[in-house]
């Protein structure tokens, strides 16, 4: 052997030898000394044969026979016997040298220590053993090759029973073809990946019983092919947890729904994650509209962001609470005042994740409110006002009497024409009290079935001489056959006295004033226009307000509509007013129809016309 | 005036307004006498006769209501007058079903109260004068004559 090839022979990490046809040794390198333990001198005097097992010895002789007989090269597995009695697992290349005639001449043999491969493949398995997921490994035709324990506990089998057949045993039988197939697809386009992407997946028991599980799969590439490793989790656990969190989240979403309350819920950074049904209702806008847009940016009002903000820091920094009153502009422009009651909702470590806005719409609660208080001032009022009547009722007495009893007895008409003055100033006096204890002493009003008619003509009548003396035309329109309302007579007298007071002053110069009544649906409809001076869009709102009043001084107490409208508001109506400046106005009040107490009870006019 | 005029008893506890319907009914020609108090118009009702008194409804001490009471109980034939400030209707219609013979609001003109007053002696008058004859035992016509001057009705037979 010339030089350079001793070498390479004697460096070679894998052990090699030269044997007869008959196996006696004939060379050997030094890695199969380091191999055996035997010395190179001591295997030389050794057969092939003698480093094989007694088990292995048949299986050995057959191949060799083989490659003498064939001479292509065979790979096998067995272990070797080394000079201290143990055994060493190794995987054997033999082949045929052949002679210039091309009969053999021996038999060489490259020989690689598999206790390394061994020692691997058994961690592998400890490993699989170990592993807390259901492990197994099957081949390119589906067969297992190998189960943990974890598998033998999840579908019930013995370890036994499942090595050897096929992985299709374990898919349940209606998704059983399918299997097949993609188990194909996968060793075709392998990768690693999770099996039957977003779809549930189920493995049978031996007792027939499916389950939910979740497959890992990894393809292993190994000398006798592909080989897929695949981990197997029961979900059962998992699926009951997600299907009650579902549930608590169904919970949840049915509350936010149907609660009447608005219910936002913002990111950390102000944008809009939840946006329940009282929210789109009250903005109009839906929930899909508003998803991920900042809350400021769509229904603060400019004069309001800064301090929404601010109130939003302060909650992202710790803040637990807070609440908050601010208006949000809806979808068609309307501002609605909404009452905030926030909240945060931390992660594990205590930052803020989400903000929880829940709000109540006040804006109609405001308004009650203020009417409320309208109400109370005026309640207030009355008691001050009938307290100073008593107070003022007799001192004015002695005024008026005083002076009317001088006028008497007076003969000066410079004097009388003082005493007449403090008579009228002390007259205007009276009434405006009058007006105002009117006002706030409203009795219980006592209802019975009216005729309004013959309350439009009876409070004509008290003011004919007056509409004559302006020079004011009157037109009437009532509906003929109008059934009856249920009210207090006295104060719709009082109303109509009000309104063709305020109509009459409306038209210094004459006019024409126009009374209609007819019947709308459920409701009666008294309309009382003027063609007078008309009221200004500025002042249209405060005309019901008290004591407002756009007559001079000492002509109006400013009370007469507030009047009216408490009276048509009490008997369950409502009272509007049309004006056209210069034109005239119109006052429009809405009675309801009482119709079963009417059908109950006749007018008390077709009673007395018996 | 004639004397058939009975005297008049004005009760108020405000001097001023005590004198000016004294002063204004006097003029008329009755015999006014007045009272600061309850108690004062008891103690001169005892002492002289009159036909009508004129009392304010809220006075210091005995209200007019108390007084209306007294009066009744005492001397059932004098008319009671109660004069109430604007505003407390309900006390004088409560006081006129009580038995008051009228009542006037504060303030009342003086031809008003002149009026009422006298329209409530012209009636306490009368009725003194029908227990008057009926005690007498005068006939049921004259009676009945003088009850309907009372009512202010004629008489049917008349």
């Amino acid at each position: 052997m010339p030089k350079q090839f001793e070498d390479i022979f004697e460096a070679s990490k894998d052990a090699i030898a030269y044997a007869a046809p008959d196996g006696a040794i004939l060379l050997v390198n030094r890695a199969f000394s380091d191999l055996t333990g035997f010395s190179r001198e001591e295997m030389l005097r050794m057969n092939a044969r003698d480093l094989v097992p007694e088990q292995h010895k048949e299986q050995r002789d057959r191949i060799v026979a083989k490659v003498l007989q064939t001479g292509e090269p065979v790979e096998y597995e067995i272990d070797y016997l080394k000079k201290d009695g143990s055994q060493v697992p190794v995987s054997i290349t033999v082949f045929a040298v052949k002679g210039d005639d091309g009969k053999p001449t021996g038999l060489a043999a490259i020989v690689r220590n598999l206790i390394e491969r061994k020692r691997a493949e058994e961690q592998f398995r400890l490993v699989v053993e170990s592993s807390p997921n259901g492990m197994l490994m099957v081949d390119e035709s589906g067969a297992i090759l190998m189960v943990n324990r974890q598998i033998e506990q999840l579908f019930g089998y013995e370890r036994a029973e499942l090595v050897g057949q096929s992985v299709e045993m374990l898919v349940p039988q209606r998704i059983g073809s399918h299997h097949a197939g993609d188990r194909k697809a996968f060793f075709a386009h392998s990768k690693s990946r999770a099996m039957g992407k977003g779809r549930d997946l189920y493995g049978v028991r031996k007792d027939g019983q499916e389950f939910p599980l979740e497959i890992g799969l990894n393809p292993i590439h190994t000398p006798n092919g592909m080989r897929v490793l695949a981990s197997v989790v029961d979900i059962s656990e998992r699926k009951r947890a997600e299907r009650t969190l579902q549930k608590e989240r169904d919970f949840i979403d049915a509350v936010l729904e149907t609660a009447g309350a608005l219910v936002v819920v913002l990111d950390r950074e102000g944008r809009i994650l939840r946006f329940n049904r009282a929210c789109e209702q009250t903005t109009g806008y839906s929930s899909e509209e508003v998803m991920g847009r900042y809350v400021w940016d769509l229904f603060v009002i400019p004069d309001e962001v800064d301090g929404v903000k601010s109130v939003f820091k302060r909650l992202r920094s710790g803040e637990p609470r807070s609440d908050y009153e601010n208006y949000w502009k809806a979808k068609d422009g309307g501002l609605r005042q909404i009452s905030w009651s926030n909240t945060v909702l931390t992660d594990s470590h205590g930052t803020v994740e989400y903000v929880v806005a829940a709000g109540l719409d006040i804006t109609d609660l405001t308004q009650i409110q203020e009417q409320l208080r309208k109400t109370e001032r005026i309640a207030e009022l009355g008691t001050l006002a009938s307290g100073m009547a008593h107070e003022i009722g007799t001192p004015m007495n002695v005024i008026l009497g005083r002076a009317e009893y001088l006028l008497k007895r007076t003969a000066d008409e410079g004097m009388k024409k003082g005493l007449t003055t403090i008579i009228t100033q002390v007259e205007r006096i009276t009434k405006v009290m009058n007006q105002l204890l009117a006002f706030a002493r409203r009795r219980t009003p006592e209802r019975r079935p009216v005729d309004l008619g013959e309350i439009v003509e009876d409070s004509l009548e008290m003011f004919q001489e007056r509409i004559a003396l302006h020079r004011i035309t009157v037109e009437k329109a009532i509906e003929a056959g109008l059934p009856p309302v249920h009210a207090d007579r006295d104060q719709l007298i009082q109303v109509l006295i009000n309104l063709v007071v305020n109509s009459v002053h409306a038209m210094p110069e004459g006019g024409r004033l126009k009374l209609s009544l007819a019947c709308e649906g459920n409701h009666v409809c008294l309309g009382v226009s003027d063609t007078g001076h008309g009221i200004s869009e500025a002042i249209r709102s405060k005309i019901f307000d008290p004591f407002f009043t756009t007559k001079d001084f000492g002509k109006g107490t400013g009370l007469g509509l507030t009047v009216v409208k408490g009276i048509i508001e009490e008997h369950g109506g409502t009272i509007t007013v049309e004006s056209v400046i210069d034109k005239g106005t119109t006052f429009w009040i809405r009675l309801p129809l009482d119709r079963a107490e009417s059908a109950a009870t006749s007018l008390p006019t077709a009673t007395s016309s018996s | 005036m004639t004397e058939e005029w009975g005297a008049i008893l004005v009760v108020d506890d405000d001097a001023e307004m005590r004198e000016l319907v004294h002063d204004v009914l006097k003029d008329r020609g009755h015999q006014v006498s007045t009272a600061g108090g309850g108690e004062e118009a008891l103690k001169l009702l005892a002492e002289q006769d009159c036909a009508v008194v004129v009392t304010d409804l809220r006075m210091k001490g005995m209200q007019g209501t108390e007084l209306l009471t007294e009066i009744q109980r005492l001397y059932p034939d004098i008319g009671v007058i109660l004069m109430t400030a604007f505003g407390s209707v309900d006390n004088a219609v409560e006081a006129m079903k009580r038995g008051a013979s009228d009542y006037l609001t504060k303030p009342v003109k003086n031809e008003e109260l002149t009026r009422v007053v006298e329209r409530v002696i012209r009636e306490t008058s009368l009725r003194r004068e029908v227990s008057r004859l009926r005690a007498l035992g005068i006939d049921r016509k004259t009676l009945y004559r003088k009850l309907a001057e009372i009512e202010g009705k004629p008489h049917p037979e008349e």
